[in-house]
């Protein structure tokens, strides 16, 4: 792996260092430092300091993370933090590769994390299909404890903290919240209603905080180097850096942590060394794992940040149908988001359909099957598209596909129903002619 | 006493707090409960909402996203579900984003259903297919291969699910949880594969196990004793309770002809919500079986006059000999009209002492409904005789006093179940014997006279529950051959006995009853409910 290395490496900053898993050469590199500072601090003095960082979360949806523990009553007899490191979103790989070369960091970050909180108890849930860093994460925790990390006194501050590795049993679904949740409590793997939060009646019906993995490794370095400088890394409102996760038709594909507002164009083609020798030029990126609106070719000089890819005039605006644009959350229209960190790149004379066919039959086998827009509505979408890409599909097809994409996103108990319905609008928003093709060369 | 009010969590929000507020629907303003839930409060309203997973007994699921509306000016619809009733909420139903909305969640509910009504037990009271007539009534768009799901699954001694059928609506699982309380069904598998199923090394087999297939909105869970026998639109409904316990929980009794189909709970907030327990919805059986259709005097068949007559003739001889060797026995079957007929006869008409035959408790009770209390109406029986001490009314006091030799002639009101072997046994010095009864038994065959009585659903009357609540019967029917209610067997034999006859019907006797009992003073007759042909009896909730 070629990497372009920067200043500002924070949560990758120990990639290819076999040895800065162990603990002893993680604080020789100045590990733990953090939270011996963190104990010194007041738990709302955190919450400021991470809240001032505009650290926003790595998980897909972008919340700032200040302000999601800030949520936790302040009265709650007990809290608790759940990592969530059940990466599970197509094209999205970092997690486990930080997980992987910095285990203590993740620890690290997850103690000060829950110290801000007031818990005294952290879960890792950790995808199934990851034993290599299930291995590497174990150990890491059986150190802490040994050093006094975790356990009755963390740092020697008399705060107890605990943690617990928990693996996953294989669904995505597990890396939604609330899913994980139950999961964790040992129900079957059902998002939850919202209202309430997780942060009002979490895990076990106590106030919880879930965070991505990527969004917790920050923490340390938020408070070393306080919250304005890592604010200051990033792009107005989203802080740091992102560790993204690029592959695809490029040249170098891999982990690649650049700041946040970076150039999409400038992360593939400098970071990603641009596209494979085969010599195609590029045709499509999906900008933030399978689920985030696909980008053509003429869309990606765009910082990567949340809120510069949601306004961007650079992106044109998903289409419900032909002319009209899709409305989502509060009625706003939707162009594309960084999500996970997923970068996918996608060369000319890549099949559309065939692509979008294969996203719908992920989400389809996903989906938890509790409500019905996103259990019927996922099949059905996966069964056209795929028969379309086939080169079977039938007359009516592509209006079919658009008319049942509308009516999942919004109205479903999760947002694996916008998962549905955001990819399969946006391909048909700037691919519907080849979709048209094979419908034409479709069966009356 | 409140533990057979099953009050779940859900039930209380489902009805909100009592005091009223006002809240906007499209535009008009619409009074309802603060707190209730809002697809009730919609419904109340008139609103034509439909859902299928939300059910006011159980918990929020919000999984069929079917009752979704505008809330304020949000573009974003909701589940009504989700929401409670609070002042100066305001509502979006008829708008075309909301109707266009509901109109795709129905497809999509359709998408992989079966749509095989014609040959469904459900059709005809199912959810799905009401939803379907009142908002789409298209052809389906799909033109792929459905999903294909087990058809006859064996879920438990009562119940069979044709899984593709299943709209995995989860009420079933939900119920099992909440009220039965036993976590014996669950979904695997996930997508448009989830199929309904039981637990790992469960079955569906818990007293309250066939509440399921009621609240089943599709007709996805049949009852294996009602599957197939009847199309539900050929049936009649009359409202009436049921005689299985001293819960007295309300029932619908589902009939045609002369035959009871199933009996089924209504919706019923301040008794059995819409519950009932299979025990009691299967104690139809005994009402079509082996019963007395024919007086029989001195072991032949006779005519009512003959019997009447003969029972008139023996009671007068042994109450001029010595009234207090004649003995009445109330039954805690049998409806408080004709317990009231009986005493009546006995203090007034031949000054015969009173005894109450009941069926002891047999400890089978639970905190959902059932009571350990197997007698339908012993709450009544006893309020006709609380002048009396208890003592000398009871079970033992009856076969003491026949052991004893004390008395000479016994009229029996009801079929004193367990009790009618002993008193068989213990007749030696009993001269004559009466007894009205449905079912044959020692008593009947030891008797001289024998009446045979209508059953609980072929009667109009009031019984008087455990918590002492008055419930009405209601006849579904007639009784088969010479059978009648008692009461009318007692006014008959008053008539022979030279009484004026004072009532023409049950009413009348609920009348004088509760002019002349302290205890019924407050009750009421009920209003009349005409039996009704099921029509869309998936209204009934
Ligand atoms: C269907 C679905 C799958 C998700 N999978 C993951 C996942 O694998 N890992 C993750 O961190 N977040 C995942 N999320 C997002 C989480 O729900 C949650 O927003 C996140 O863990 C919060 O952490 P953050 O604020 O630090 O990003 C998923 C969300 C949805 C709707
Ligand atoms: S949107 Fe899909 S994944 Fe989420 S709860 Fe509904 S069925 Fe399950
Ligand atoms: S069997 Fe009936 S009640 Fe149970 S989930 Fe399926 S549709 Fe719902
Ligand atoms: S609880 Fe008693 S009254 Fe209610 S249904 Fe069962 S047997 Fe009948």
């Amino acid at each position: 792996m070629t990497r372009i290395v920067t200043q500002h490496l924070i949560v990758t900053q120990h990639f290819g260092n076999e040895q800065a898993k162990q603990l002893a050469v993680y604080e020789q590199l100045g590990g733990y430092a953090a939270l011996r500072k963190a104990v010194s601090l007041t738990p709302q003095q955190i919450i400021e300091e991470v809240i001032a960082s505009n650290l926003t979360g790595r998980g897909g949806a972008g919340f700032p993370a200040g302000k999601k523990w800030s949520f936790i009553p302040k009265d709650a007899e007990t809290v608790y933090l759940v990592v969530n490191a059940d990466e599970g979103e197509p094209g999205t790989f970092k997690d486990r590769w930080l997980m992987y070369w910095d285990p203590h960091r993740l620890i690290e970050g997850a103690c000060i994390a829950a110290y801000a909180i007031r818990a005294h108890r952290f879960y890792i849930y950790i995808r199934g299909e990851l034993v290599r860093e299930l291995r590497v994460l174990e150990q890491a925790v059986a150190e802490a404890y040994e050093r006094g990390y975790l356990g009755p006194s963390m740092a020697g501050s008399g705060w107890a903290m605990d943690a617990v590795v928990h693996r996953g049993a294989g669904a995505y679904i597990c890396g939604e919240e609330t899913s994980l949740l139950n999961s964790l409590e040992g129900k079957r793997g059902y998002p939850r209603l919202k209202p309430p939060y997780p942060a009002l009646r979490g895990l076990f019906d106590q106030p919880t905080v879930v965070n991505n993995v990527e969004t917790l490794m920050n923490v340390p370095t938020i408070l070393e180097r306080g919250g304005h400088w890592f604010a200051d890394l990033g792009f107005p409102g989203d802080g740091g850096t992102r560790a993204v996760a690029l592959s695809g038709h490029v040249k170098s594909p891999g982990i690649h942590e650049v700041p946040v507002g970076t150039n999409l164009r400038s992360i593939i083609f400098e970071q990603g060394g641009g596209m494979r020798e085969s010599g195609k030029p590029l045709k499509a990126v999906i900008p933030g794992g399978s689920s985030m609106p696909i980008l053509s070719a003429a869309e990606i000089d765009v910082p990567y940040a949340f809120q510069a890819m949601l306004k961007s005039e650079q992106i044109r605006e998903v289409e419900q149908a032909p002319g009209i644009k899709f409305r989502w959350g509060a009625g706003g229209t939707l162009r594309s988001m960084p999500g996970s960190g997923a970068v996918t790149v996608i060369e000319e004379g890549t099949c559309m359909v065939a692509l979008c066919a294969r996203i719908m039959r992920f989400y389809a086998h996903e989906s938890c099957g509790q409500c019905t827009p996103c259990r019927e509505g996922s099949g059905w979408l996966a069964q056209v598209c795929t028969r379309l890409a086939r080169g079977a599909g039938r007359r009516g097809d592509v209006d079919l596909l658009q008319r049942v994409a509308g009516q999942i996103g919004g109205n479903t108990i999760c947002a694996l129903g916008d998962a549905v319905t955001w990819p399969m609008l946006a391909f048909l928003t700037k691919f519907r002619g080849e979709f048209e093709a094979k419908e034409a060369g479709a069966a009356p | 006493m409140t533990a057979n009010k099953p009050q779940t969590a859900a039930a209380t929000t489902a009805r909100g707090t009592g005091e009223v507020v006002e809240f906007q629907l499209d535009g008009r303003t619409v009074r309802a409960l603060k707190g209730q839930n809002l697809v009730d409060a919609l419904l109340e309203a008139g609103e034509p909402i439909s859902a299928f997973c939300y059910h006011p007994g159980l918990s929020v699921a919000a999984q069929c996203r079917q009752c979704l509306v505008g809330i304020g000016d949000g573009y974003r619809l909701v589940p009504a579900c989700q929401c409670t009733v609070q002042h100066g909420l305001s509502v979006r139903s008829q708008t075309d984003q909301v109707r266009d909305a509901r109109r795709a969640m129905l497809e999509l509910t359709l998408l992989n259903h079966p749509v095989d009504c014609v040959i469904c037990d459900k059709a005809g009271e199912c959810a799905l297919q009401r939803h379907y007539m009142d908002w789409d009534a298209r052809p389906a768009a799909i033109n792929h291969e459905k999903v294909h799901k087990p058809k006859r699954v064996d879920l438990g001694p009562n119940v069979v699910l044709d899984a593709e059928r299943c709209i995995l609506c989860s009420r079933c699982v939900r119920f099992c949880t909440e009220v039965a309380q036993q976590q014996q069904l669950t979904m695997a598998q996930r997508g448009d594969h989830t199929v309904l199923t039981t637990a790992p090394g469960q079955q569906l087999d818990n007293p309250y196990a066939l509440n399921t297939v009621d609240i089943c909105p599709v007709g996805a869970l049949t009852d294996k004793d009602f599957r197939f026998r009847s199309r539900v639109w050929e049936l009649w409904s009359t409202l009436s309770v049921c005689n299985g316990c001293a819960a007295g929980c309300a029932t619908e009794i589902h009939h045609k002809g002369h035959e009871i189909y199933r009996l089924v709970p209504p919706k019923r907030w301040d008794m059995n919500l819409s519950w009932m327990c299979d025990e009691g919805r299967r104690s139809y059986k005994a009402v079509g079986t082996e019963r007395l259709t024919e007086a029989v005097v001195d072991g032949h068949p006779a005519t009512p006059e003959q019997g009447c007559a003969r029972a008139a003739t023996a009671l007068a001889l042994l109450a001029r000999r010595d009234p207090t060797s004649l003995a009445v026995v109330l039954g805690a079957d049998a409806t408080n009209e004709d317990n009231f007929m009986a005493a009546q006869l006995a203090r007034h008409w031949v000054g015969a002492r009173v005894f109450v035959a009941d069926r002891a408790d047999d400890g089978r009770g639970d905190t959902i409904l059932r009571r350990d209390d197997p007698n339908p109406n012993r709450a009544g029986a006893q309020a006709l005789t609380a002048d009396q001490d208890a003592t000398t009314t009871s079970r033992e006091a009856l076969l003491a006093a026949l052991g004893a030799g004390a008395i000479k002639g016994l009229y029996v009101v009801g079929n004193a179940s367990e009790l009618a072997a002993p008193i068989a046994a213990a007749l030696a010095a009993t001269e004559f014997v009466l007894v009205q009864a449905t079912h044959a038994s020692a008593l009947t065959r030891a008797a001289q006279v024998v009446l045979p009585a209508a059953a609980w659903p072929e009667v109009d009357g009031t019984i008087t529950n455990e918590r002492r609540e008055v419930g009405r019967l209601r006849a579904a029917f007639e009784p088969p051959g010479q059978a009648r209610a008692h009461w009318a067997w007692i006014a008959e034999i008053g008539a022979a006995l030279g009484q004026p006859r004072q009532c023409a019907s049950a009413k009348d006797v609920f009348e004088q009853l509760r002019d002349q009992v302290p205890l019924f003073r407050r009750a009421s007759w009920g209003e009349e409910r005409p039996t009704v042909r099921l029509r869309w009896a998936c209204r009934r909730g």
